[in-house]
């Protein structure tokens, strides 16, 4: 089960994921302009900037969800371990099994806590012992202790905070490299924001995580790389301003944009 | 409301205040009360239509009937005794006393508005009542003079020689005559008279009743169903009280009218020499009995179960296909000018008048399809006596009805189930099937059985699109299967208040509470079906 994630280091030079010259329109709107970054594996690397920087879409792009909304187009290449993921014999479906992804509201299954783990895994055929993987997925994220007892309950039953771990579980119960996480502590109060991101930094350890967030002391805090976006007014179009590790974007930017964010100038 | 004063800010003078924020308060709220009543006035009206609408139904089906029968039981055994026969009508019957000195003939004094030359009048009963008896007597038969009414008791109780009667009279064989007149006057008074009823009647007596009273036709007709000599005595007197007793109704009266008016009632049915006895139109026997030409024998039976099947097949055919197409559209079809316009067209389709689904359904279905719709294609009938009148053209008609209404239902039912939880099962690596089995569709079950439900149960009251395609009006004989010719429940209520006799409107009136209680039931069935759905999802 143990996911080699040699290959990711080694294939992408110890980069999860590679974006390159990566454009996306939905329809007549162009959302994301030209962007090239890479996502080092093992490490959390969080994107920041204003609202409308297209920096949620930008994530959509790299699993692939773009794809289920009608009007929506990509251009360039987002290569994983070696293959680019918009190329023609690549599978959306086993694209999200490598990359899953966590969104901004707690949305687990109208089912059991049970099954909300184990449905994943079911549906990709997982084959191994059903009740240890949803116990280790549950452990993972500190959940175990709190839901053990009432596995048939609803999910929903569970406070957001727990509900957002719930769903953080079921992200990587079906043995993920890479999780994308969209605003995960939006809507959870500080302690279980807290809870989160201490999660997401024991996390780090097995996965590579992107993670988006409005919250630039989660981003200081948690993350090894930052890269801050930012939107051309005249379109409303969202760039790559600067991308590089989190002390250097935070303490001393190439860009006078991204200062100017960081210290509450702009944005 | 203007009681807190206000605190000197910047840009104060741009709200109301004091007085002025007072009467701006209650404005709004007047507003609102206004709004509130008008939408309670709106509900207690609807209430109100619905409850119409059940007391109609309701005081229709319950109340006082006026029963007459056309003969009484006391009468059918006087009429079956050797030595008296019966005439239809009166010349007959003078012309067969004529010449026979022995003979009397009772008929109701109406019947004689002056004695016949020969012939001497003797009042049998009540002189002052509009209706009486009167008995003819030969002139020339001094001796039977003075007969009454206790002395004809006497005779019909015993005696077949007059001499039986009084020891000086002659030795003949009495030869009684009775016109049976319409009114029933001779019918009441033998009521009335201490005589042998049915009871006494046996197997064999009881045939012969039948034979005398009913026409040959009928009689081979049952006798066709089941040899009359093998009947049963139950069976036989059922026959002679539905068609030698023969009760009419005279007049129906509603239940409002049987309740407040109960005396006038009685009355009446005393002056026409009637029983009033409380019905119920809505009794077991209606819901098995199939149609007839006569109210109080009629049931619904062929309807009921021409319903059922109609409403099945519509069922089988729409149900999956609108749900299918609600899934397709919504999860799967792409949003282009072409999905648009295929919508479009469904909202229409789910607003074009039933009339043209008939005539839709009478070209496709009864027409161009007769082969399989009139089962010829499958070997149930010849092809040349085919016809696609059937309950397969039917049901696939109504199908094609409340097709739209189901997928459009259905639709939004899928449309109410949040993306979240879309993105939830594709953000693990789901396909779009597994999404929409294991995630959309039992979310959106509720909405889409809600819809299905609605719709079902417009095809269960729809009337004219079946008129087109050619459901029989007058059918007697049960549908068995999908090539069967039928009548619906819809259609026989309607037949059935267009009669111009006034139980037929009684009877319609309980097939009504029938439909509804059918509708109710579908109903609460899907309710229930709902909430398990419900309870199922967590």
């Amino acid at each position: 089960m143990a996911v080699s994630n040699v290959d990711g280091t080694t294939e992408g030079g110890g980069y999860a994921l590679t974006a390159s010259n990566l454009q996306v329109w939905y329809g007549g709107f162009h959302a994301v302009s030209d962007v090239s970054m890479e996502v080092p594996t093992h490490r959390i690397t969080a994107m920041i900037g204003p609202s409308g920087c297209g920096k949620s879409t930008l994530l959509r792009t790299f699993n692939r969800m773009n794809d289920l909304v009608d009007v929506a187009r990509v251009e360039g290449s987002v290569h994983y371990r070696g293959v680019d993921i918009y190329g023609p014999d690549v599978d959306p479906v086993e694209v999200r099994r490598r990359i899953g992804m966590v969104f901004q509201k707690p949305n687990p299954f109208p089912k059991s806590i049970f099954e909300n783990v184990a449905w994943g895994a079911r549906i990709h055929g997982f084959k191994g012992d059903m009740e240890q993987l949803v116990e280790d997925c549950l452990r993972r994220v500190v959940l175990w202790d709190e839901v053990k007892d009432k596995l048939n309950q609803s999910g929903l039953s569970l406070s957001g905070g727990q509900q957002q771990r719930l769903c953080i579980a079921r992200a990587i119960a079906v043995q993920p490299d890479i999780v994308l996480m969209d605003e995960p502590c939006s809507a959870l109060d500080p302690i279980a924001t807290l809870h989160i991101e201490e999660l997401m930094r024991d996390l780090a350890a097995q996965y590579t995580i992107v993670v988006v967030t409005h919250n630039m002391q989660q981003a200081a805090r948690v993350s090894d790389y930052t890269a801050f976006f930012s939107v051309i007014p005249e379109t409303r179009t969202g760039e790559l301003v600067e991308v590089g590790p989190t002390d250097m974007i935070f303490d001393s930017p190439d860009n006078p944009r991204t200062n100017d964010y960081i210290t509450g100038r702009f944005g | 409301m203007g009681v807190f004063t206000e605190k000197a800010a910047v840009g104060a003078g741009d709200w109301p205040q004091g007085a002025e924020e007072t009467s701006q308060t209650r404005r709004r709220r007047v507003r609102g009360r206004v709004w509130r009543g008008l939408i309670r006035v709106s509900t207690v009206f609807g209430l109100l239509v619905l409850t119409t609408l059940l007391y109609n139904v309701v005081n229709s089906t319950w109340g006082y009937v006026v029963v007459r029968d056309q003969l009484s039981e006391q009468l059918i055994v006087l009429l079956e005794r050797s030595h008296i026969t019966h005439a239809e009508r009166r010349v007959d019957a003078l012309k067969m006393v004529d010449g026979n000195p022995h003979a009397v003939v009772v008929m109701s004094s109406q019947l004689v508005p002056a004695v016949p030359d020969g012939f001497r009048g003797v009042p049998i009963g009540d002189q002052h009542a509009a209706l009486a008896l009167i008995a003819l007597v030969p002139e020339e038969n001094r001796f039977l003079l003075g007969l009454d009414e206790t002395l004809l008791r006497q005779l019909l109780r015993e005696g077949s020689r007059w001499s039986d009667l009084a020891p000086n009279w002659p030795t003949e064989s009495i030869s009684l005559m009775f016109v049976v007149d319409e009114d029933g006057v001779l019918s009441r008074w033998a009521a009335r008279q201490d005589l042998p009823n049915l009871d006494n009647l046996g197997t064999n007596a009881m045939l012969a009743v039948l034979e005398t009273h009913l026409s040959a036709g009928l009689l081979r007709r049952y006798d066709r169903e089941e040899p009359m000599a093998d009947r049963s005595r139950a069976n036989l007197l059922a026959l002679v009280q539905e068609r030698v007793k023969e009760p009419e109704v005279l007049a129906t009266f509603t239940l409002r009218d049987s309740l407040v008016r109960q005396g006038e009632i009685q009355a009446f049915a005393e002056s026409e020499g009637a029983i009033a006895e409380f019905r119920s139109w809505l009794t077991p026997g209606f819901l098995v009995r199939p149609q007839s030409a006569n109210a109080a024998r009629s049931g619904i039976r062929t309807a009921l179960l021409g319903s059922l099947w109609v409403i099945a097949i519509t069922i089988i055919f729409s149900v999956p296909l609108g749900i299918g197409a609600a899934i397709y559209l919504e999860e799967f079809s792409s949003r282009n000018w072409f999905g648009r316009v295929i919508e479009t067209n469904i909202n229409n389709l789910a607003g074009v008048p039933s009339i043209i689904y008939g005539m839709l359904g009478l070209v496709i279905f009864v027409r161009a399809l007769t082969q399989i719709t009139s089962g010829s294609l499958f070997g149930t009938v010849s092809a040349d006596e085919a016809s696609g009148r059937t309950i397969l053209s039917a049901g696939l008609t109504l199908g094609l009805l409340i097709l739209p209404v189901i997928i459009i239902n259905g639709q939004e039912a899928i449309r109410a189930v949040p993306d979240s939880l879309r993105e939830a099962a594709y953000g693990v690596g789901s396909t779009r099937w597994q999404c929409v089995r294991w995630h959309v569709l039992p979310m959106a079950v509720p909405g889409i059985l809600t819809g299905a439900i609605l719709a079902v149960s417009r095809a269960l009251g729809e009337t004219a699109p079946l008129v087109v395609i050619g459901a029989a009006t007058f059918i007697s004989v049960d549908p068995t299967n999908l090539f069967a010719k039928f009548t619906v429940l819809p259609i026989q209520i309607y037949q059935w208040t267009s009669r111009p006799q006034a139980e037929f409107r009684n009877i319609a009136a309980a097939a009504i509470l029938v439909l509804l209680v059918l509708l109710l039931f579908i109903n609460a069935t899907a309710v229930l079906l709902r909430n398990r759905a419900e309870s199922q999802r967590m």
